[in-house]
């Protein structure tokens, strides 16, 4: 990983409002064009850290450095600052139904580029281009809502592709998807990262770890990093899974022939 | 597995991170919700008994697990048969009221308010310059409160109806959320001027006849306690003038989409903070009344039998309580995927404003036609 530093995070901590600890002491980087993904169980902070490497929550103590500037919130309040950085870097929630907002579909992949004051003729570009990528030209016309829950996440991981980003960041993105659209999601996301996105995935789903990661970090519990490595290595590592609550003494691993592998506990 | 296209431009790097120059905002399209739609797949009639009284309690209504599905599913009974239900009316029917009643609200917001349904119709009104239709608006509720004449002022609500008429607005909707409204709020203001109690006049209706004043309290009662001409004529011509302001408004509204009626505003020097608040109770009214919809069906399911009138009110309450904490969580979550998309307070739409041929006689016809109303009042006299 000697590629270009992305996001540097020093010393990051994040407490509720309550006083509730989110993140403790989280040093890490994130490199340019590769894929990253976040795994703890739930409630360790991985959704925390996600907002705040988008600049929707700030830590309380500790810098982070995105793009080689200070990501703060007097930084953000800056319109260019907060346009460029919003240009490279795009979210997406775990909750679709809070992510779409808007009247239409085509809409609602619009809305970031005309929040980014593109050209009309440039946001039509991009909207449609994202519609036909993604195949939602039979639902571009119909309100968000009234979609399923795969075709919801398929709109909202358009609303954010249509801004061109540099790097995804996303929140649980197969929870609550049927197999098929799970598979497709995960095929898109390493098409992505092939084309030079990077991915920034928080999950618990370790069977397509591998599929998105070149490396693994590892939260405990108590918020903090706890481990950091290849899918191989933090996968056959059953005492640190253990240990971070992720898996339970039940927990083994199948290798089918051509070296699929899947992980699961049986009862 | 079947790979996507990736666009060319999704791969274009950026230009490196020094914050560029922002590009102008300049020539956008127009109106681009009414090409795109037409012949929307979801096309719903939004006449569905919205705010009739209609009985909704038909088949599925009896069992409690009957209905866990969208809210309103059985409400499109027309109003007609509300008399000649015979379902078990009462306890059932009575206990879910406030249920029906946000059912119902979600359903409107979603159908109607949110998906834009009637602005995204082929219309007259919809094609015009969202700026000639907020201007001409105020003109004429203007125009409206200076009219005097009761014919004048029917006439004057006649011809609103016919704007609806030819902006394809459904006509008994449109109809029902004036005119159920509007004698109803304007009617209890003004019931009392049209006695001669308040206002002395002829007398057109005596209701008793005490044969003698007297004095109650600090009133003096008269003669004849009477409704008056002057008062009648007065509080008719109140409520038809208000009807005819809230017609013109609704029809403003309904044939607008909300985002480019938003940045009109903004463009008319309303102040940002408040379209900033309109847009985001528009963004997250949805899920809100979605959310509270879902609390009534989850307490459902997990409900058996009937429950008393005072449980009933307990839940209310205490859901009260809940849906307050989970619409602060729901609209934080709403303005983080806003302001993460770019959102930074203003409003934004692609729609460019232009002037055509069309705007400007539209301007012209009315303002023609407020004079015309105006000086039709003056001739008729009062």
């Amino acid at each position: 990983m000697a590629g270009e530093i992305l996001f540097q995070l020093k010393n990051v901590s994040y407490q509720y409002p309550g006083g509730e600890e989110a993140l403790t002491g989280i040093d890490l980087s994130i490199y340019r064009g590769e894929k990253v993904v976040l795994l703890g169980a739930n409630g360790c902070g991985k959704s925390t850290l996600l907002k705040v490497l988008d600049g929707l929550q700030f830590p309380g103590r500790g810098s982070i450095y995105a793009f080689g500037e200070i990501l703060n919130e007097a930084n953000l309040a800056r319109e260019e600052f907060s346009f460029a950085f919003r240009r490279r870097v795009s979210f997406v929630f775990q909750n679709s139904e809070a992510q779409l907002f808007n009247p239409s579909v085509w809409e609602e992949i619009a809305f970031g580029p005309v929040q980014m004051g593109l050209e009309p003729g440039e946001v039509r570009r991009r909207v449609e281009g994202v519609i036909a990528m993604l195949g939602l030209e039979h639902v571009q016309d119909r309100p968000p809502f009234k979609l399923s829950g795969g075709e919801k996440k398929k709109v909202a991981i358009a609303s954010v592709l249509s801004i061109n980003p540099e790097m995804l960041l996303l929140d649980e993105p197969t929870n609550g998807l049927d197999p098929r659209t799970r598979r497709w999601l995960i095929n898109l996301l390493r098409q992505l990262n092939a084309a030079g996105k990077t991915l920034v995935t928080a999950t618990h789903d370790l069977d397509m770890v591998d599929e998105i990661a070149d490396r693994v970090l590892v939260f405990s519990e108590d918020h903090r990093l706890v481990a950091t490595g290849t899918p191989e290595e933090v996968l056959s590592d059953r005492e640190l899974l253990l240990r971070v609550n992720l898996v339970d003494e039940q927990f083994h691993r199948h290798v089918h022939e051509g070296g699929h592998r899947h992980y699961h506990a049986h009862g | 597995m079947d790979k996507v296209e990736i666009p060319a431009w999704l791969l274009e790097n950026q230009e490196p991170f020094s914050p560029p120059e922002r590009p102008r905002q300049n020539g956008e399209e127009r109106n681009r919700g009414k090409n795109n739609g037409e012949g929307s797949p979801v096309a719903v009639d939004p006449v569905a008994g919205q705010v009739s009284g209609a009985c909704r309690h038909a088949a599925g209504r009896l069992s409690t697990a009957g209905r866990t599905t969208g809210p309103a599913v059985d409400s499109r009974e027309p109003a007609g048969e509300a008399g000649g239900c015979n379902c078990l009316r009462g306890k059932l029917s009575r206990a879910g009221f406030v249920e029906k009643t946000i059912d119902e609200m979600a359903r409107v917001m979603r159908e109607e308010f949110f998906a834009g349904q009637i602005a995204a119709r082929p219309g007259l009104l919809q094609g015009i310059d969202p700026r000639v239709k907020v201007l001409t608006t105020l003109f004429l509720i203007i125009v409206a409160g200076l009219m005097h004449h009761p014919a004048a002022l029917i006439v004057f609500n006649l011809w609103i109806i016919w704007l609806a008429l030819v902006s394809r607005v459904p006509l008994r909707s449109f109809l029902k959320r004036v005119w159920l409204v509007v004698p109803l709020f304007t009617g209890i203001i003004v019931l009392p001027s049209i006695f001669n109690l308040v206002r002395p006049g002829d007398p057109l209706l005596t209701l008793f006849h005490f044969g003698r004043q007297f004095h109650l309290g600090p009133w003096v009662m008269p003669e004849t306690f009477a409704i008056t001409r002057q008062g009648a004529l007065g509080a008719l011509v109140l409520v038809i003038r208000v009807g005819a302001s809230v017609s013109l408004a609704v029809l403003l509204t309904l044939t607008t989409r909300w985002p480019v009626l938003l940045k009109t505003l903004n463009i008319i020097f309303v102040p940002q903070i408040f379209i900033t608040v309109l847009e985001m109770t528009y963004r997250y009214i949805y899920l809100f009344l979605q959310t509270a919809s879902d609390m009534f069906v989850a307490r459902k399911s997990r409900t058996v039998g009937r429950t008393s009138s005072k449980e009933q009110r307990r839940f209310v309450s205490g859901a009260m309580g809940a849906l307050w904490n989970k619409a602060y969580a729901v609209s934080e979550e709403v303005h983080a995927a806003m302001v993460s998309r770019g959102y930074t307070g203003r409003p934004r739409a692609l729609a460019v404003f232009q002037m055509r041929m069309l705007d400007w006689l539209w301007a012209g016809f009315m303002i023609a036609a407020g004079v015309f109303f105006l000086g039709g009042d003056r001739i008729l006299g009062w």
